[in-house]
């Protein structure tokens, strides 16, 4: 059996262990709480734009390039957005799971491709895998503002415009719930009509405090009737598709970080929770070794004392 | 009509009102009750707006779209830099 002392020193360690992860999680906590209200409040903009994407794709004939789709897709890019730090869980991982999943299925139907990363730990993986990245992202904030996210949109915009790639998916952690966090793969680039509804769905957690749903108040159903367009339709696609891209990354980035500090909390709560049984363990341990020694010391004292008495 | 500002980080307006005057890339409009259902390019430096009370207020924005949908529903979707 260890000593007491040894177990004394290890509940010590555990301890301080379980402090540092009690505390992270309650951080966590607050941020997650903070970076859901932050996507919520984008939601009406989202909606609405959206809305208004669909009934101008409806009624124009020159799409612009970046909604074209492609016959000949000669290269294929991958967005794949991770966290910057780990002690996550599993969500960076399941995000890598996914993107090699896709880069093998491009290797092979012998296709090109190239990566563009947001967070360091993709960057380091598909760096150290020798994928080709185009341009790799990091140190986004919690509290992020369009202005920080708007490089990223560029780089998709313009690698789709000269043909870097003929089409874009994204790997990214979709927040469901608190608990339950899923990488999923999107199709960005070329912006259709399927995907835009898809982002509108997704732009809110299925359950909890943020999870109302609105509706009937942004039904896409009531398009039925002819707009004017000031100046043309063409003009305003032109104009609101780039700036529909940057939301759509945007709300990917902050819900990438809205699940890491989701799946922080979860990790955290779960090492506090280990280190609490880990330490009553120890305790029960330490006792016993305690136990030990008193019980030891005192049959010593007593056949210390019955050796001098018989003699 | 009903009036949606709307801008990513937060909703800039929403409520009923009488009238809007906002600068479109081709001009001046000023929307009343009844508008023809609309799509324009929106640019600053601000919106104008005269509520239910006759109260008048102006909203800064950058740039953005306005949207006039048929029951009398205005939306603009707003930039505006900080």
């Amino acid at each position: 059996m260890a000593s007491a002392k040894a177990v004394k020193q290890r509940i010590r360690s555990v301890k301080n262990t379980a402090q540092i992860t009690k505390a992270m999680e309650v951080v966590s906590a607050t941020k997650m709480r903070r970076s859901q209200e932050f996507a919520i409040k984008a939601r009406p903009y989202a909606v609405a734009s959206l809305n208004l994407l669909r009934n101008l794709v409806a009624k124009t004939k020159e799409l612009p390039g970046i909604l074209e789709r492609r016959e000949v897709r000669k290269c294929y890019g991958l967005l794949v957005i991770t966290s910057d730090k780990g002690l996550a869980g599993a969500l960076n991982a399941n995000v890598i799971r996914k993107a090699e999943a896709w880069v093998k299925a491009r290797r092979i139907n012998n296709e090109e491709f190239i990566l563009v990363t947001v967070g360091k730990r993709a960057r380091d993986y598909f760096e150290h895998k020798g994928v080709p990245i185009h341009k790799s992202f990091w140190g986004f904030g919690d509290m992020i503002e369009l202005e920080d996210t708007l490089p990223v949109a560029e780089v998709l915009i313009q690698g789709f415009l000269n043909h870097t790639w003929d089409e874009l998916s994204a790997v990214y952690t979709h927040f469901r719930t608190t608990l339950l966090q899923e990488a999923v793969v999107r199709e960005v680039l070329p912006i259709t009509e399927a995907g835009v509804r898809e982002i509108v769905e997704g732009i809110v957690p299925e359950k909890g405090r943020y999870s109302k749903k609105e509706e009937e108040n942004f039904s896409l159903a009531k398009y039925t009737y002819e707009y004017t367009y000031e100046p043309s339709p063409e003009v305003l696609l032109t104009a609101l598709v780039p700036q529909l891209l940057r939301m759509h990354v945007h709300h990917m980035i902050l819900e990438s970080n809205a699940s890491e500090h989701s799946a922080r909390m979860v990790a955290m709560k779960n090492a506090s929770d280990n280190a609490k049984e880990l330490i009553t363990d120890l305790t029960l341990t330490y006792n016993k070794a305690r136990q030990a020694s008193i019980t030891r010391e005192l049959s010593e004292i007593t056949a210390g004392k019955e050796a001098l008495e018989s003699s | 009509m009903h009036l949606g500002i709307y801008t990513l980080q937060e909703t800039l307006f929403e409520s009923d009102i009488k009238q809007l005057t906002a600068t479109t890339t081709v001009g001046e409009v000023t929307i009343l009750d009844h508008h023809i259902p609309l799509v324009s390019v929106l640019q600053g430096p601000a919106v104008r707006l005269i509520d239910t009370l006759d109260k008048e207020s102006i909203i800064k924005i950058t740039s953005g779209f306005l949207e006039v949908r048929e029951q009398g529903e205005v939306i603009i979707l707003a930039e505006r830099s900080q």
